[in-house]
């Protein structure tokens, strides 16, 4: 059930959209994708869908997130004896990859953009709305997918180290190429402003003391050797009988 | 509908699992086992097939049901959901997978319907237009940058620290010096492999 | 404007809303022997537990500065409530991280290497401890007193054997607690809504306008309203759990040595003293000064003002240019640093009431890594997993929130990496400030034992020892919501 790949979550979740309004969960997606435009932000200043937007944008734990309407009709058949699926209602498939667990990022959801987690969901059937927190993380848990295998090119990295290596990067070539040609006398004190500037992009990453490790194997290739000494014998009998302690 | 996000490109396909025991193998049972087994980490299939920000696979056993007053709603089939973010079009990154990994996705999509195997690379791009569901808001933490974009960046931090610490008592000649060297060293550093940052 | 629901401070233990603030100690860990015997013996300590009322039994009053001849409070680790035969409904609704106690949640608190359990003292090794009974005092005189009267009771009622005992003792500077690095602790306090007590600014929450506002008691206090704006989850039967609160307890070693000798040796390797680099670690003075107020100096005058010498936001400050974003306190307490209007920081808070324990080390000696002393951390929060659990592994041992990536607390951090601390620099100051970079820390705290305890009401701990109707008389008349479940 390996939900996590070193610093990073994968999480999961289908939840059904009520019967005749998934037009109107498609419309939530337009309104928030109209809103990522700096024109219309600045039409919709007040609103406060706009600032939700920017909060996901500042809540910078999430490396890639996406949500999919999967209607009656997209569930695949390919004949071949398979019996098709045209299910009750259109699903809603949430599938993100951020930094933490899985409370700690709900949490923050439900406290900062509640206004765009109900926009979001408000069109699921069974959706309790973002606040109270303890009914939004029962109704998100019940419909989660644990992730059977789960593949990060960084999972030592979380997005703001990461956002902060791009950042670095482009200072680090603006200020080579700033003082491409600066008396080397001059150099140290530009030097001191350069490191000033990002001093937040310096993070120390790798795997974290709680985090999992990623190298490690779910199941052994190779299957474990018994242990046929006659303790361990008599303690896979006992299992059997008791089950584990 | 959009499946792209800056650079990045969001696939999500679904696929149909045989039903059942083929030869005395049960595919979704054998499926899962094979998951459980591939390596992780630096040593993952996908760590090969470059491009690859983050992938995953789950088994959809069946749709959970809410509470009254919602409907009970079943699956007569597994699905088999994969999710991947990538760089790149959709076409040369499922080339990528067939050249690259075609045991791995073989051994993985083999359980599922319709699949038509790594040795016709050009049905299973039909294969997975036909599995894939297209993303309604699809969102990225740091748009623009590839894979590769990424890794050099994180290896550029790592060495920078180092840098910072290393040259903190020389003087600014030696420094401008150290420094040029630096630049000199991090744009000739091969690319930190994938899955070890 | 709703007026603020005062608590039922009868049926709260004392020490978690308001401090005592008395500078001895001593902690005493028990072992139910006989379960119908403990619980006789609890309930003939009812009346002696001390609450959070302001009028005490001898007549004096918290608020006008008088003390008691002494306090004493209880609480149960979860195998203590299952010894004492507590009924497994209500043992199982306990969450998890209480369940399992705190050495095992070693991984999640980071307490690896040498602060890792098997190094913890034998007190605190296997399931021991069962009941704490925390007697304070003001003098080493009283202390003793209270100590033998209960001792002689637990004596002769039989239930309880002794596990182990903790003493501990404050120095204090102008009434301040002063913990064994030097520093003058106890600022971080959070105001709390219906608490007894005074509020003062930059206790509590930062509001959009300025002013603060107590942390809502839910936080702290189970049943009450919390920061999300729900009761704070309270298991059945409410009675039990109501008003209650969990207490962590650490016993935290400090190196003394290593810390001196790191802030002067690096200190001179970075050019600046180590008064500065203690308080860019800290985020405050040794005196308390907090460094967003008074980056160049210490200021006694801020220190001896109240109303100044907690009252600061980090707005001013996103750089870290004067407080840097890993510092101790800027990482316990955020304030408005992760924005969004404090929601992801003000239901994080915890109230802490630790006190020192063991000698002194003298201003100007070296200090010994070996010598026994350090920090009794004592914190109370209505969730482990969502407040302290939370704060400890990805605050104090982890930077993503700040930025940091995976650098820890300077100062209480587990460096068994051997982390880094990076002290932004401020081109604006004058003279200029430098970056500064720290490589390998030391680790300079070390975790040697402790567990997570449950400090009922007076009405839960009636509700322990079987003897409810005695416990809703101790309680006053019980709430509306008391009585509907009756």
């Amino acid at each position: 059930m390996p939900n996590l790949a070193g610093k990073s979550y994968a999480f999961n979740a289908f939840t059904p959209i009520g019967r005749g309004r998934v037009f109107l969960c498609r419309l939530a997606f337009v309104l928030i994708r109209l809103a990522s435009f700096k024109i219309v932000q600045k039409l919709l200043y007040k609103v406060s869908l706009v600032a939700d937007q920017q909060r996901l944008v500042d809540l910078s734990f999430i490396h890639f997130a996406r949500w999919t309407i999967v209607r009656r009709r997209d569930w695949p058949n390919f004949g071949d004896g398979q019996p098709g699926d045209s299910p009750v209602y259109a699903y809603m498939l949430f599938a993100s990859n951020f930094n933490g667990q899985w409370e700690q990022y709900i949490d923050a959801f439900s406290a900062v953009v509640p206004g765009g987690m109900d926009l979001i969901w408000n069109t699921n059937v069974g959706y309790p709305g973002a606040k109270p927190i303890t009914r939004f993380l029962a109704y998100i848990r019940q419909n989660q997918f644990d992730t059977d295998y789960y593949y990060s090119a960084y999972p030592h990295s979380a997005t703001s180290d990461i956002r902060g290596a791009l950042d670095l990067v482009a200072q680090m070539s603006a200020f080579a190429e700033r003082t491409e040609s600066i008396a080397p006398t001059k150099f140290k004190d530009e030097f001191e402003r350069f490191l000033i500037s990002v001093s937040h992009d310096l993070s120390t990453t790798g795997r974290a003391p709680w985090a999992d490790d990623p190298d490690e194997p779910i199941m052994p290739r190779t299957p474990i050797p018994r242990d046929e000494s006659p303790a361990a014998v008599e303690q896979d009998e006992q299992l059997a009988v008791w089950g584990p302690a | 509908m959009s499946n792209v996000f800056g650079e990045a490109y969001g696939l999500t396909t679904i696929s149909p699992i045989i039903d059942g025991r083929t030869d005395g193998v049960h595919h979704a049972q054998e499926l899962r086992a094979t998951l459980a087994r591939l390596p992780r980490g630096r040593h993952s299939p996908f760590a090969s097939v470059s491009g690859t920000h983050t992938a995953r696979w789950f088994v959809v056993d069946d749709l959970i049901s809410e509470a009254y007053p919602a409907k009970e709603d079943h699956l007569n089939s597994k699905y088999l959901v994969f999710i991947a973010d990538f760089d790149g079009a959709l076409e040369q990154y499922v080339s990528s997978l067939v050249a690259s990994i075609p045991e791995v996705i073989d051994s993985v999509w083999g359980h599922c319907v319709g699949y038509p195997g790594s040795s016709r690379p050009l049905a299973v791009l039909d294969y997975v237009r036909d599995c894939q569901v297209n993303t309604t808001l699809y969102f990225g933490g740091y748009p623009g940058a590839s894979v590769e974009n990424v890794l050099r960046a994180l290896l550029v931090q790592r060495e920078a620290i180092q840098f910072v610490e290393q040259t903190r008592q020389l003087p600014s000649g030696e420094l401008q010096a150290a420094f040029r060297r630096f630049r000199d060293r991090m744009e000739k550093a091969p690319t930190p492999a994938p899955g070890s940052m | 404007m709703t007026t603020a629901h005062r608590l039922d401070w009868a049926d709260i233990q004392g020490n978690i809303l308001r401090g005592y603030n008395l500078p001895v100690a001593r902690h005493c860990f028990y072992r139910v022997a006989n379960a119908m015997l403990a619980r006789q013996l609890i309930a003939s300590l009812l009346d002696e537990v001390t609450t959070a009322e302001d009028e005490r039994a001898d007549g004096g009053k918290w608020s006008e500065g008088s003390k008691p001849h002494s306090t004493l409070n209880i609480a149960f680790t979860y195998s203590g409530l299952a010894a004492l035969g507590v009924p497994e409904p209500a043992l199982f609704a306990f969450p998890p991280e209480f369940r399992v106690g705190m050495r095992a949640r070693a991984k999640i608190l980071v307490d690896r290497g040498t602060s890792a359990p098997d190094y913890w003292e034998s007190l605190w090794q296997e399931e021991q401890v069962h009941v704490a009974l925390l007697i304070y005092a003001p003098n080493q005189r009283a202390l003793g007193e209270r100590y033998d009267a209960l001792n002689e009771r637990i004596d002769r009622n039989g239930g309880l054997s002794l596990a182990g005992i903790q003493d501990a003792a404050m120095r204090t500077v102008d009434g301040m607690m002063q913990e064994h690095f030097g520093f003058i602790d106890g600022f971080g306090n959070p105001d709390v809504v219906g608490a007894p007590g005074k509020t003062r600014p930059g206790r509590g929450k930062v509001m959009a306008d300025g002013t603060w506002a107590p942390i809502a008691a839910g936080c702290f206090v189970l049943g009450a309203i919390d920061e999300h704006g729900e009761p704070s989850p309270t298991p059945q039967p409410s009675l039990m759990f109501r008003n209650g609160t969990f207490m962590v307890y650490r016993k935290l070693h400090q190196n003394v040595g290593t810390f001196r000798r790191f802030i002067r040796e690096e200190g001179e390797r970075l050019g600046i003293s180590p008064d500065l680099l203690a308080a860019k670690m800290v985020g405050r003075w040794f005196d308390g000064t907090p460094l967003e107020l008074s980056p160049d100096r210490p200021d006694p005058e801020i220190v001896a003002d109240p109303n100044r010498n907690t009252n600061f936001v980090y707005a001013d400050d996103t750089q870290g240019a004067r407080c840097p974003m890993g510092a101790h306190i800027r990482r316990a307490n955020p304030r408005d640093s992760l924005g969004f209007g404090g929601v992801l920081v003000n239901p994080r808070r915890v109230i802490r009431r630790g006190i020192p324990y063991g000698a002194y080390t003298p201003p100007n000696a070296l200090g010994d890594d070996n010598a026994e002393h350090g920090l009794i951390f004592i914190a109370f929060n209505a969730s482990i997993a969502q407040q302290f659990e939370f704060v400890q592994q990805q605050w104090m041992n982890y930077g993503n929130d700040f930025n940091q990536g995976n650098d820890k607390d300077p100062l209480v951090g587990n460096h068994i990496e051997r982390d880094k601390m990076l002290i932004p620099g401020d081109a604006a100051a004058h003279p200029k400030q430098h970056t500064h970079l720290c490589m390998g820390l030391p680790t300079f705290v070390e975790t040697r034992g402790g567990d997570y305890f449950f400090m009922p009401s007076l009405a839960g701990l009636g509700v322990i020892c079987n003897a409810p109707q005695r416990a809703i008389s101790m309680a006053g008349a019980p709430s509306a919501a008391t009585m509907s479940r009756l």
